[in-house]
């Protein structure tokens, strides 16, 4: 099965989130774990996203261009003594399909509330 | 890793390779900073298992020899109804036999009536097995990672059923249980039928266990047991018509709307 195109899941909206919260804080792009990490804390969640899972979203995020990625120098990495890192970064589509999300959230919160105050 | 990303151009399979490689580095160098060794490599594990219906269905996106954005390929709506109509198909051929099958012993297994038994168990075996894995790899970017492995192990076993491997009468239920309770808070099946389906899931589940282990050795079982395990089965067999039925028009690709 294929979702819509454009149509967001829980998981990505919180990906969005995430890099819009990481660039916030000062940063410019974050690679994954990073990524995993604060996606957790504002999911309140007690693990981490799959790894399968994660790099799943992030793939289809970055086609659909709500997110940007590049590879860092293999020399950084190397002089660190680490593997190279994918450093992703939220695009202005990105922003705009996050507060699209964040207004259809609203939207489906009051037509909740709306609905409990009728009955 | 190296299974599942066979085939696939060196460019594609080496990005994936070194991103989790990064993550996995990126964990145990925060572990060991911080937490102990045995707990992150507990979370590594589990990470690994619940990503993997995601990695198998990211897999099948990739284009062979050819990487970069995916085209969109068929109608998706076409793949729903045909998942429903197996579900269909095979919850009715459950109804029609596996019940008398278990009711009438050995009878149940000889002559013409054998040959319907044993055909029957086939297809019902085959159709519910691979509607359970219809329903997650349709659903995997959505669908709880522990309901993506239940579903896959119980569709991998109920494919053995019909060979003998009498695990996946408890296996099967309890996947698609697992399945159809999340596709239900996906709103993608009405919570009714969810429940009817988890109910006489749990109930196959419970009849069978004690079976199949030899904690009630079958040839000491009472009628009782395979009387409700019969009606247990009957109904499994119903909730997945009802399910299939429901589900017919392919209304099952609508996204759900987006929550933060």
């Amino acid at each position: 099965m294929r979702r819509k195109s454009g149509a967001l899941i829980p998981l990505e909206v919180s990906i969005l989130e995430a890099s819009a919260e990481v660039r916030r804080s000062g940063q410019a792009e974050v690679h994954g774990y990073e990524l995993a990490k604060v996606v957790r804390d504002l999911r309140h969640a007690r693990r981490l996203t799959a790894y399968g899972t994660l790099y799943k979203a992030l793939n289809r995020l970055e086609r659909q261009g709500y997110l940007a990625s590049r590879w860092e120098e293999p020399q950084i990495a190397a002089d660190e003594g680490r593997p190279r890192r994918r450093f992703y970064r939220l695009t202005l589509e990105g922003e705009i399909a996050l507060n699209e999300a964040r207004a259809e959230a609203r939207r489906t919160s009051a037509g909740r509330a709306a609905a409990a105050t009728v009955e | 890793m190296a299974a599942y990303t066979r085939g696939l151009p060196a460019e594609v399979r080496r990005d994936r390779a070194d991103e989790i490689e990064s993550d996995l580095w990126s964990e145990i160098a925060d572990a060991a900073a911080g937490s102990g060794e045995g707990a992150v490599g507990k979370d590594i594990l589990v990470r690994l298992l619940l990503g993997m219906p995601a990695d198998i269905r990211w897999r099948f996106d990739q284009p062979p020899g050819a990487p970069g954005p995916v085209p969109t390929v068929g109608d998706p709506t076409m793949y729903a109804r045909n998942i429903s109509m197996i579900s269909v198909i095979g919850g009715a051929a459950w109804a029609i036999w596996i019940a008398p099958a278990i009711l009438f012993g050995d009878n149940a297994w000889v002559g013409t009536i054998g040959m319907i038994t044993m055909f029957t168990l086939l297809i019902g075996s085959l159709g519910l097995s691979l509607a359970t894995l219809g329903f997650v790899f349709g659903n995997i970017d959505r669908l709880h990672g522990i309901a993506s492995l239940l579903g896959a192990i119980g569709g991998g076993f109920g494919l053995l059923l019909a060979g003998g491997v009498y695990w996946g009468m408890v296996l099967l239920p309890v996947g698609s249980a697992a399945v159809m309770w999340n596709l239900a808070r996906l709103r993608v099946v009405s919570s009714k039928l969810a429940w009817a389906h988890a109910g006489s899931s749990v109930a196959t589940s419970l009849l069978a266990l004690p079976l199949l282990t030899n904690l009630i050795p079958p040839a000491s079982a009472g009628v009782a047991v395979f009387v409700l395990l019969a009606l247990a089965l009957e109904g499994y067999a119903l909730s997945w018509i009802a399910v299939g039925w429901s589900l017919r028009a392919g209304t099952w690709m609508q996204e759900e709307p987006a929550t933060t």
